[in-house]
């Protein structure tokens, strides 16, 4: 068996340590992952504010449930199961729903995409601010699942593979779910992608 | 698990492209923060008050079972102890028939000779009777 898969942060050695309850070794897989953990978090709340805080409760997750853990090869997509179960349940309690018609937002988009390529410095973080707002407002109007299995797909760039590891779901179910959430976003924003 | 930040199958339509644009930006846009110093303790702080949470209900529920135990041990004995003094039951059978016998024998043999004193001084008891009075 190898010491651990191509783009997992940490061995297998050491997964199998912290599921032991050595907490050193839980301290090292926390420190290897969690910003790659808080940057899927920030993008899944959009809340940055508390991205921290879900984070914690990702992590404190996995410290109770490591030791249901089969195999250590699977960790990464377990870890990300409940990075996206934390983000539901946050999402589920905010509740934030932002009603506003999109129909305007398509020239908008463009002209921030556009202008994320060359622009000068100080104008960066604003027209991130903007992008971020954008996004946000265009996934706030679908439902949870929607927005987190398109962030996790095309933010995050999660493969096909991965996410049926992650969601337990088959390919074709996850095309279709992912082919009607990109019609619902399309939708909201007046787009009908004809 | 970043393999791919491009979607898997292209997109002909223009909302389409500037969705999976606009998705692209966003990436890039939500960099994470710095992680704060104070990630850590304050996660593994969380880490102990679970665990002090858990700790407690598992001593409060133990100390319950304990005191459901001591209360059966203690209803048994009471259930019991009766059981260790069966005056009524200390013979068998037989013997319980023996001696029954034996009391009516006797108390038959009480009743006749009452009979026969009766028949031999039948006033003895009206005078006993009529000087009480």
């Amino acid at each position: 068996m190898p010491a651990k898969i191509d783009g997992m942060l940490v061995d297998f050695e050491l997964i199998k340590r912290a599921q032991q309850g050595d907490g050193a070794a839980f301290n090292e897989v926390v420190l290897a992952y969690r910003k790659r953990i808080l940057g899927t978090i920030a993008r899944l709340i959009a809340r940055p504010d508390d991205v921290e805080d879900v984070g914690q409760e990702v992590f404190l997750r996995l410290y109770f449930s490591l030791d249901q853990l089969r195999s250590p090869e699977v960790f990464e997509p377990w870890l990300y199961r409940l990075t996206v179960n934390a983000a539901y349940d946050y999402l589920r309690k905010q509740r934030r729903r932002q009603e506003s018609r999109m129909a305007d937002l398509s020239e908008q988009q463009v002209m921030v995409a556009d202008a994320m390529a060359g622009s000068k410095s100080d104008q960066e973080s604003r027209r991130r601010q903007q992008v971020r707002e954008t996004v946000d407002q265009l996934l706030g109007s679908v439902s949870e699942e929607d927005r987190i299995l398109l962030t996790l797909k095309e933010v995050e760039g999660l493969s096909l593979k991965e996410l049926e590891a992650i969601y337990h779901v088959n390919e074709n179910a996850l095309k279709v779910r992912l082919f009607r959430a990109r019609q619902r976003v399309l939708k909201s924003c007046g787009e009908t992608g004809k | 698990m970043n393999e791919s930040m491009m979607p898997s199958e292209p997109r002909s339509s223009p909302g389409n492209e500037r969705l999976d644009t606009l998705f692209r930006a966003y990436h890039v846009a939500c960099e994470p923060r710095e992680v704060s110093v104070n990630f850590m303790p304050e996660l593994w702080q969380k880490i102990e008050k679970v665990q002090s949470a858990t700790f407690s209900f598992r001593r409060i529920a133990r100390s319950f079972v304990t005191a459901a135990a001591a209360l059966s041990l203690v209803l048994a004995i009471v259930s019991f102890v009766p059981l260790q003094h069966p005056h009524a039951y200390n013979v068998t059978y037989v013997e319980a028939l023996a001696a029954q016998n034996d009391a009516v024998t006797a108390h038959s043999l009480s009743d006749s000779a009452e009979y026969v004193t009766d028949l031999i001084h039948p006033d003895t008891q009206d005078d006993a009777a009529a000087g009480e009075i």
